[in-house]
């Protein structure tokens, strides 16, 4: 019998089957992978280049920590992220002075929410949970509390109900049947939870939490277990009662752990009989131990609220046009872009009148001319028959007690002095602390314009100042002047002069303890009291006047150019649609949903794509590519935008080093340039998508915006933005998406939690502040998102139409002290559409405000880059956008297949990529180089891995091939 | 016998393959590549045809196939996961694409396995 040589053939079939398919495998995961090259090497490691240098070369290295240990810098941060908490906290209530709570006391913590606070919202802005302290820790740690152990183990314990997502990270994108309060029902409190009820008796600490986050806002509806989010829900109320009607409890405390303006008309309703509440927002990852400092007194609370707490949540005129609207041709619109990006819209038909500026300006008119207003008619009245200040907000802007008055007032506050220049106002303030407690008093400067009914909308009040004492012994004084630009108390005139402009008039500037207050203290230096239907008696002592002779414009802009309209595009009048705005002329106006609009043919054509670049396309200047000049980004160091050696910089560069960079977030290495690459990371709670390098341990994990803007503390706002820049330094991350300053226009938007405030004033000074301590550690802040991204329901593509007024001194003010003074080095801009236009493709926002009048030299980053048609690179080029935030290859192989028969977009690209290196070239990423180095392209280890692995597969299966084709054959032959 | 066991499992591939085809070009999913589209449904026609008549070296044809789609949609399957962790897409890989997954591995596993089926067959 012949005996058999090798594996039969069968055998051969079987291992060829095995090892093309594993060649398949690796051949699809090592395409994919490379694609993502820079994203796969930033989470699993790989370096992408290596620097080559001669001996002994200098190297730059402009920027560098502090010098502390990582250890002691996050005990530092630590410290810091409690500073601000203990700065932000607001006092609501405080009842027979039940706060503070002595040191010692047995407490027991109520809710759900009580094991699993917010530590701010998830999505892009969440921090890492597991580093976290828990209030239980806190109160027993920082409070000397003793906290009841069967009701933490019960909460701990408690399995919820099925759906239950209430996290604090990582949870995006919900559905509102996702959403759940999910607070246990009463029917599960065992005896046993009752039963230690009174072994922790000297206050029942309950936490009412909500939480927001990317990619949905919050449901004003129906939702998994309740009805309206933001109102107090029917199992919180039971377990409200039970607290109280158990008569256990010497004092009851309301915690309320949200950054979105929940209904709080329960914190005063006698059968809850709450005494005490903090509102404490989202706390970030220590600063629970903050609620503990201002429960037992170490910190005297002197947070002041930054948005309206209104009595019912969707009493704001902008929640009758939030969330979803469809044109009712959609389809027409989805024949020019398809799917979502196209067929949705929102109107801001409440002008300027969001937030604050409503309710307050409805109760001036209230008291100054209700007849001829409307301002108490039925329209918008949400709480009663007809419209009540009283009825309808809790909380105003700006309030907040502290501890050392009964009333929790202890700081008075009394204008000693106002000088008005060309420059504006200077309003001193003296405050002396006339309680018992030391404590920090925030000064509020707010004005009020001269109105006249029919004119151009003026807010009643408005914030144009603030500031925040140092610690006031009892009976200790200071005095702090506030300054004030004229264009801060100025309106944008969008329909007459078309700038701004500084009416004729009577100015009053009033301090005070809110919004409201100050508004009380105008009105009763305008002669009118109780009697005229004002809610308190004003002080004369906090008011200032000031009489403008006559008219001026103001209308040159910080670059010195001109101040004019952008956005008349984003009025739907530009397309023949009249829009009732809300006018305070007439209070009747209050809006109704905008529903039932058709895009018109000049809306579907302004829809397309290229509608920027065909309108601004014109000649451009030819260029040279790829001439070596020995130039290197660290050459360029030092150099103003203007010097003639970028020229020779971007000649040398290829075109394809160019697309590299713009269609990929400059996240790859050019070697042409010594260019190193860069990474760009989340987010406004911290840096949450890179590890420090030493350790690999998580950064810093922050407290919301919301909580850092209660502060009213700018030297802390900067304090964060340099803390803020050492993690982003020592996690050797470059750019910074944040700080974010969209504003809070309606309490359910998604991501309130990551931005600072209804009132784009404030939101622009806490930014300026942030930006300028980031960059002073050489990390390039990317302030987000711009602009009028308000609501995430239908963010990618949402046509959003509003007046220029609005836009301006509501929205764009919130970005422009950070890109003007600021300096800010970058933008990441939105999705939304400025009327039909992309927002990064609009050219009033891009050339006319950023590059022209706010004279920035920024790079413009989109928000994450996902559709080469909607955000499409001509137009976004031509209008003056920089950068595509993708580490993908799509943008990359579009323009490539583009630009070289396109010579406008080539200009274009090539000024984009000018922007990019002339603010990386001051940054954090210049550190290490030095102008002799080059950067070497290298495979990552990974990839390499990839290589071999695919090489020996490919060697095998060619192997088993051809040995099953010799076997076959000799088998053949053999037959 | 053997040969009606490499024509059943033909049937079998080009019921899997045509499947696959079917559910991967009406899947919700960021990209859809005709390059898998058309592979698939060739492979069901080979596997058809092959099921009628053993044809030498032709069972090779529906496993390349397979193959090449399986490499194209797991390079494409990095984008699906890039959407989702970039926020682009809210709502997590959808049924349909994983059913196409799942029915792509299959059918490269089935079309595999005949390549070894047809040894036997005279």
């Amino acid at each position: 019998m012949k005996k058999k040589h090798g594996l039969s053939v069968k055998a051969l079939r079987r291992l060829l089957v095995i090892t093309s398919f594993l060649m398949a495998v690796v051949i699809g995961v090592t395409a994919g992978a490379t694609a993502y090259r820079s994203l796969v090497s930033s989470t699993i490691g790989g370096e992408m280049y290596r620097l080559e240098d001669t001996a002994g070369a200098q190297t730059l290295n402009p920027y560098t920590t502090n010098g502390l240990s990582l250890a002691d810098w996050k005990t530092e941060a630590d410290k810091l992220v409690q500073e601000v908490v203990n700065e932000g906290i607001v006092l609501l209530k405080n009842e027979q002075a039940a706060l503070p709570l002595a040191s010692g006391a047995r407490v027991s913590l109520f809710s759900r929410s009580s094991v699993d606070l917010v530590l701010g919202g998830t999505g892009g802005g969440g921090i890492d949970a597991s580093v976290a302290i828990d209030l239980r820790t806190a109160l027993e740690e920082d409070g000397g509390y003793t906290v009841n152990p069967v009701l933490w183990d019960f909460y701990k314990t408690y399995d919820g109900k099925e759906g239950y997502k209430r996290s604090n990270g990582g949870w995006m994108g919900a559905t509102p049947e996702q959403v759940f309060v999910a607070e246990a029902p009463l029917a599960d409190y065992t005896d046993e939870v009752r039963a230690s009820y009174s072994e922790y008796a000297d206050a029942a600490i309950v936490v009412i939490a909500r939480v927001g986050g990317e990619g949905s806002d919050m449901p004003s509806g129906k939702f998994g277990d309740g009805e309206k989010y933001l109102a107090l829900q029917e199992q919180e109320k039971d377990l409200l009662r039970e607290i109280h009607d158990s008569g256990a409890f010497s004092k009851i405390i309301a915690l309320i752990n949200t950054s979105n303006a929940m209904e709080l008309s329960w914190v005063d309703q006698e059968e809850y009989g709450v005494q005490a509440c903090l509102w404490v927002g989202g706390v970030g990852q220590s600063g629970a131990r903050s609620i503990a400092h201002v429960l037992t007194g170490q910190v005297n609370p002197s947070g002041r609220l930054v948005d309206t707490y209104a009595a019912d949540s969707i009493s704001a005129p902008a929640m009758q046009n939030f969330g979803s609207f469809q044109y009712t041709n959609a389809d027409d619109a989805r024949a020019v872009i398809t799917g979502n990006f196209g067929p949705n819209y929102v109107v801001y038909q409440e002008g300027i009148y969001v937030g604050y500026r409503y309710y307050e300006t409805r109760y001036a008119d209230s008291v100054l001319d209700p007849k001829n207003t409307n301002a108490s008619s039925s329209a918008g009245a949400f709480v009663g028959d007809t419209w009540s200040y009283e009825s309808e907000v809790v909380y105003p802007f700006g309030y907040g007690l502290s501890y050392g008055a009964d009333n929790g007032l202890p700081f008075t506050q009394k204008i000693v002095s106002g000088t008005m220049t060309d420059n504006g106002v200077d309003i001193e303030v003296s405050v002396t602390n006339e309680g018992t407690t030391a404590g920090k008093s925030v000064i509020q400067l707010y004005a009020q314009q001269p109105y006249v009914r029919g004119g151009i909308e003026k807010s009643a009040i408005q914030l144009i100042g603030f500031d925040k004492t140092s610690l006031l012994q009892p009976g200790e004084s200071t005095t702090v002047t506030i300054h004030a630009d004229r264009q801060d108390f100025a309106s944008y005139d969008y329909q007459g002069e078309k700038t701004y402009v500084l009416d004729k008039g009577e100015y009053f500037f009033a301090i005070g303890d809110s919004a409201h207050s100050a508004l009380n203290n105008v009105l009763a230096y305008r002669g009118k009291t109780v009697a005229d239907g004002m809610d308190a008696e004003g002080n004369l002592d906090c008011v200032y006047a000031w009489t403008n002779p006559e008219k001026a414009l103001l209308n040159t802009a910080y670059s010195g150019g001109e101040i004019t309209n952008r956005f008349d595009d984003a009025d739907l009048g530009y397309y023949g649609y009249d829009v009732p705005y809300l006018t305070r002329s007439d209070w009747n106006t209050f809006p109704t949903p905008y529903t039932a609009l058709t895009a018109n043919a000049q809306m579907l054509e302004m829809l397309d794509p290229f509608y920027t670049y065909n309108t601004l396309a014109s000649s451009a200047p030819t260029h040279q590519y790829g001439v070596d000049s020995q130039m290197t980004l660290a050459k360029m160091y030092g150099l103003s935008f203007d010097d003639p050696a970028w020229e020779k910089l971007l000649d040398q560069m290829t075109i394809d080093d160019m697309v590299t960079m713009v269609s990929g977030s400059a996240l790859k290495p050019i070697s042409n340039i010594a260019y190193p690459a860069m990474f760009m990371k989340d987010g406004p709670q911290g840096n949450t998508g890179r590890k420090y390098v030493e350790d690999n341990s998580s950064a810093t994990g922050f407290c919301g915006e919301v909580v850092r803007a209660s502060t009213f503390n700018r030297d802390l706002l900067r304090r964060v933005g340099i803390a803020m820049g050492e993690d982003w330094l020592r996690t050797d991350t470059e750019g910074a998406y944040t700080p974010a300053s969209n504003t809070h226009r309606t309490p359910y938007a998604g991501r309130n939690f990551e931005y600072f405030s209804e009132d784009g004033f404030l939101s622009g000074e806490m930014g300026y502040e942030e930006v300028v301590g980031m960059q002073s550690k050489g990390t390039i802040a990317y302030i987000k998102h711009f602009v009028l991204n308000d609501q995430e329901t239908n963010r990618q593509g949402v046509a959003t139409f509003s007046n220029e007024q609005a836009i301006r001194e509501v929205y764009l003010k919130a970005f422009e002290k950070p890109l003007t003074e600021g300096q800010a080095k970058g933008a990441m801009c939105a999705f939304n559409r400025i009327g039909m236009t992309w927002a990064q493709a609009h050219p009033g926002l891009m050339t006319g405000i950023v590059r022209t009048e706010w004279g920035s030299t920024a790079i413009m980053d989109t928000d994450m880059a996902m559709n080469v048609t909607y955000q499409n690179m001509e137009s976004g080029l031509a209008a003056g956008n920089t950068m595509w935030a993708t580490s993908g290859t799509s943008f990359y192989d579009y323009l490539m297949d583009h630009v070289e028969k396109d010579p406008v977009t080539l200009n274009n690209l090539r000024n984009a990529v000018h922007s990019i290196l002339y603010n990386i070239a001051d940054s954090t990423g210049i550190n290490g180089l030095s102008p002799t180095a080059h950067v070497v392209h290298v495979l990552p280890y990974w990839e390499t891995a990839a290589y071999v692995v695919l090489g020996v597969l490919g060697a095998l299966t060619l192997l088993l091939a051809a040995a099953l084709i010799v076997k076959s054959t000799r088998k053949k032959l053999e037959v | 016998m053997k040969k009606s066991k490499f024509a059943v499992m033909s049937l079998v591939c080009a019921v899997l393959t045509c499947v696959c085809a079917l559910i991967y070009a009406f899947s919700v999913s960021r990209d859809h590549s005709a390059v898998i589209i058309a592979s698939m449904a060739v492979a069901a026609v080979c596997c058809v045809v092959l099921s009628l008549r053993k044809i030498p070296v032709a069972e090779y044809v529906p496993f390349v196939l397979t193959l090449i789609s399986l490499a194209i949609f797991i390079r494409l399957g990095f984008d699906e996961i890039g959407d989702i962790l970039s926020k682009n897409n809210m709502n997590g890989l959808s049924a349909s694409w994983i059913a196409s997954a799942v029915l792509l591995v299959l059918s490269s596993v089935c079309t595999g396995v005949n390549t070894v089926l047809a040894a036997d067959v005279k």
